[in-house]
Order: structure tokens, then sequence, then C-alpha cells
């Protein structure tokens, strides 16, 4: 196998005490997708955190295509091909679904005097017309200029992740993409993400849903008080005993004997 | 023209110049109680120039924006390392430190105040006030002030999507200080004396309660906002000693019925959806 895309070696961090990541290694190949999973309070957001930036780690290495991304600046991480969606939407509300989108985009605008240039001009004309035309993949064409605040839940879902790839990301990060989705709404991601992967983006996703996990993801890594418990495809994870452990807090014999 | 409406209408040109001066850094969630100071640091350089060097009125009053503005950038950095209420204090530190040396500095008068040389009418000061406003759309069509409306709702993920914060800002508050340097020596040229006394912290809080008055989500809230700070006492002129009593009073009806200012951005696209339907 050549070198993976990501590549986390001995991850740790802890918050005042609370060891919430204790070195943690996971590998994500290019073109992968694959599930980060755990109870509550696993640490998985902690880790994409970590891997975002907006978290220094005690230790450890975070790699991406080779690259040590640990002393690089949260801000310049988006430049080596990282994008996130967030568990709590984070669009900007007043701004319209367009320009949220534009604001993904950031990194290829130019320099500070393309600041200054009104949206549509220069290399934002281009720019905007990618924008358009992947929300119109998205299926999200008639909201672009809508104010992203008076968007239905799931829309805005969807325009997160529209909004992560205008970023052209290698890794696209995913936390909780289908939480507070309906059942339609959930397949209609799934199309999407399924599409994204086949452009060649790699997924690494906190998810809970398991049905959806197992939908999208070739591979899952399961964590538990911040260490990784086990890994394999769905169908293994959902075999494995340390895991219903973790899930359930006892082992499935204990019932057989109450 | 009366010449009462002439002098109303070009208090109302400086006030929305002002207005756009605080309206930048605002627009990013900055509250920055400096902008009289900056006004009187155009205010006070301007007429130095046009009075001691005798520089025209125009080259005169470009250079004392630019004064203010290279101000705002030097002093920007430290400053704008702070947040929230520490801000405001800041700006409003800075102020009064500007007010304070002005009265105390006897070269342009003192605190008796320094008389002004050159006169500039209502069209000069009107025409510079429609440039402001053509170029607070321009940035405000721009991803400047797209970023600056991202950072002012949520700084952390703005960044992640690799906008430079702190640059960004301190671009916002430079440009702040030119537009509000230009409004101190339009004043000045205007009404052909200048004190530090006028401009007073509750001249830097007056602009920002009408930018957030207005609104800061649209290029119109700020001069909406200045139409109101100065019209409303105008027309309440009647009431004689009651006046800001009654200007104060629908002041605080308006915040307390439009917390998001006078026009937000979804006023703003009903009513282009109503134009284009009529």
């Amino acid at each position: 196998m050549s070198a993976p895309l990501l590549d986390i070696r001995g991850l740790r961090k802890s918050f005042g005490g609370l060891d919430v990541v204790r070195g943690l290694d996971l590998q994500v190949g290019q073109g992968e997708r694959v599930a980060l999973i755990g109870p509550n309070g696993a640490g998985k957001t902690t880790v994409f955190n970590l891997i975002n930036g907006y978290y220094a780690p005690d230790a450890g290495e975070i790699r991406l295509g080779g690259v040590d991304l640990v002393p690089i600046a949260p801000r310049r991480r988006i430049r080596h091909g990282l994008a996130r969606s967030f568990q709590n939407i984070r669009l900007i509300g007043h701004l319209t679904v367009l320009e949220n989108v534009l604001l993904g985009a950031h990194v290829h605008a130019g320099g500070p005097l393309a600041m200054l240039l009104p949206l549509g001009l220069g290399r934002g004309r281009r720019l905007r017309e990618e924008a358009r035309a992947r929300l119109a993949e998205a299926g999200l064409a008639d909201h672009a200029g809508s104010l992203a605040a008076g968007l239905a839940y799931g829309l805005r879902k969807r325009v997160e992740v529209v909004r992560a790839l205008m970023a052209r990301p290698r890794l696209l990060l995913l936390d909780e993409p289908c939480a507070g989705l309906n059942t339609q709404e959930r397949g209609a991601l799934l199309a999407e993400l399924h599409r994204v992967a086949e452009g060649g983006v790699t997924l690494l996703v906190v998810e809970h849903d398991m049905h959806f996990v197992g939908g999208l993801c070739g591979r899952a890594a399961v964590l538990n008080f911040g260490e990784k418990i086990a890994e394999g495809t769905p169908a293994e994870i959902a075999r494995e005993p340390a895991v219903i452990e973790a899930y359930l807090g006892h082992a499935p014999e204990r019932y057989a004997h109450a | 023209m009366s010449g009462y409406t002439a002098a109303i209408l070009t208090l109302l040109a400086i006030n929305i110049i002002a207005a756009y001066a605080a309206w930048l850094p605002l627009a990013a969630g900055q509250v920055n109680l400096g902008t009289a100071g900056f006004m009187a640091i155009g205010a006070y350089s301007s007429a130095v120039l046009s009075n001691e060097f005798d520089w025209s009125l125009p080259m005169a009053i470009a250079a004392g924006a630019v004064c203010a503005g290279g101000l705002a950038m030097a002093i920007g950095g430290p400053v704008l390392r702070t947040r929230g209420l520490y801000l405001a204090l800041a700006t409003l530190a800075f102020n009064e430190v500007v007010r304070g040396i002005l009265i105390n500095l006897d070269v342009v008068g003192g605190a008796a105040g320094y008389p002004v040389i050159g006169h500039l009418g209502l069209a000069p000061i009107a025409a510079c006030a429609a440039g402001v406003f053509l170029l607070a759309l321009w940035l405000g069509a721009s991803r400047l002030g797209m970023n600056l409306h991202a950072i002012e709702q949520d700084e952390t993920v703005t960044a992640l999507f690799g906008v430079h914060v702190p640059f960004t800002q301190l671009a916002a508050f430079t440009i702040g200080g030119v537009l509000a340097g230009l409004a101190g020596g339009l004043y000045g040229h205007h009404f052909s004396f200048i004190e530090g006394q006028h401009f007073s912290v509750l001249l830097s809080v007056t602009i920002v309660l009408s930018v957030v008055l207005g609104g800061t989500q649209t290029v119109w809230g700020p001069a909406i906002g200045a139409a109101f700070f100065t019209l409303l006492p105008e027309i309440f002129r009647g009431a004689a000693a009651w006046r800001y009593v009654l200007f104060a009073a629908a002041v605080i009806l308006v915040m307390a019925i439009r917390p998001q200012g006078l026009l937000t951005r979804a006023d703003l696209m009903r009513l282009r959806r109503v134009v284009r339907l009529a």
C-alpha cells in the first residue's frame, strides 16, 4: 500500500487532566471512505478539531499527503487540501447560500488585492460559476439566492458540504453529516457523498447512524475514551464484542446469565 | 435652497461619511469608539496643511484622511488584538488621548480651538459623501465585505476557510480611519473652526449608535442611521426643549423593535422582490 493520505500517529490530547485522545493511530488511504464512530464523549470531534488545528495536540503527528500539519496554522491547513463540515451547522446566517459557498473558495480567490474586487469580477467570476454549478449538482440551485438563516435544517446541512467542497479538498471531514436529517434527506446526502467520493475526494466521517455508515464507508474505526478499540468493515465492527460493550456497557453474555 | 436646509444637508453628508467609517469595523463585529479621534486627526492635519502650508483644500483634506488612515493602521495591530468590550475600551482610550493632546497643543490653539481659513460649501461635501457611498457599495459587494460579515458571525469557521482574520480586520479598521479623517477634514473646512472638545467619545458613540440603528448587514444601513440621527432632532425642533427627549425615546423604540437595525439583509431582499413584482 502506498503512503496513506491521512496518517495520524500517537495523537494525544488532554484537557486539564482529562485524557480525551490517548495515543490514536489512524490511516486513511487516498480515495477511501472511512467512518470514525464511538459513543458520545469518545473524542471523535476532538480528533477532527486536532486535524483541523482548532486544538494543538499534546503529542503525535498528523500528516496529510506526507506533510505534518501540526506546526501549520489552522488558517493555512485548508491550502493543504483539508476542509470540513460541522456537527452544529455553522453557516453565516445573514449571507446568501451562494455567498456562504463562495466563502469556501476563499483560498482560490487570489491575494489581498483580489479581496477588494466585487464577487463577480476577475477570478471571482469563475468561482461564482463553479459555486452555482456545485449547488446545481447538489440540487440546491433554487436556494442560491436565499439567506442561509432562512433555510430548512436539512438544506443547511447540505449547503455546508457544498461549501467545504468549494475549497477543492483532498480530504473532507464530515462531523455527523446526517444528524437531524429525515430518511429522505439522508438518502439525498448519501447519494451526494458517493458522487463526491467518486470525484476523488477522500472522506473521513464521524457518524452515529450505522445504516448510513454502512452505505457510505468501506472501513470504520471505533473510538472509546480516546482510544481506538476496533477497526474493520462496518459489518465486522458491528459484531466486535468490545464495540458492543462500549455502546451498551455490558458484554452480551451477561444478559444470558441474568 | 435656504441656508438652514443647506446647513442640515452638509451636516448629513459629513455624518454619512463618519457612519461609513464606523461601519466597516462594525460589519466585522468590532465596536470602534475612536472614530471621533480619527476625525480629529483628519480635521487638524488638513487644517494645518491648508492654513500654514497653503495646500489646496482637496490636497490638504486628502492628506488629512491619509494621516488618519496611517495612524489607524499603526495602532490597529495592538488595538485589534483586544476583543469585544476591551476593544471598545481601547479605542475609547485612544479617542481620549487624541482629544487630550489636541486640547494641550498650543500650536493649534490648544483648548481655545483652531480657526480654519479655507472654506468648503455643500456641493463638494455632498459629492464626497456620494463618493464614499459608492465606495461602500463596491466594498460591500467585494470579498472583503463578505469576509467581514462572516467574521462577525463566526470568526473560527471563517479562519478555517483560510481567511486571515487579523489582516482583514486591520484592513477594515484602516479604511475606516481614512473615511473618518475625510469626514473630519470636511467638517473643519466647512465650519471654519475646530476644537479638540468637539471630537469627544460622545461623538464616537453617537456615530456607532447611528450605524447600529441603521443596521450593519447592508450597505444602506449607515446612511439610513446617519439620516435618522441628523434629521430626527430637526423634525422634533418644534418641541423645543423636549426634542432630545423625544429623539432619545425614538432611538430606544427603534432598537427595541428592530434589534438588527432599521434595514436588515432580509428586508432588503424582500424589498427587491416587491420591486421586481411591481
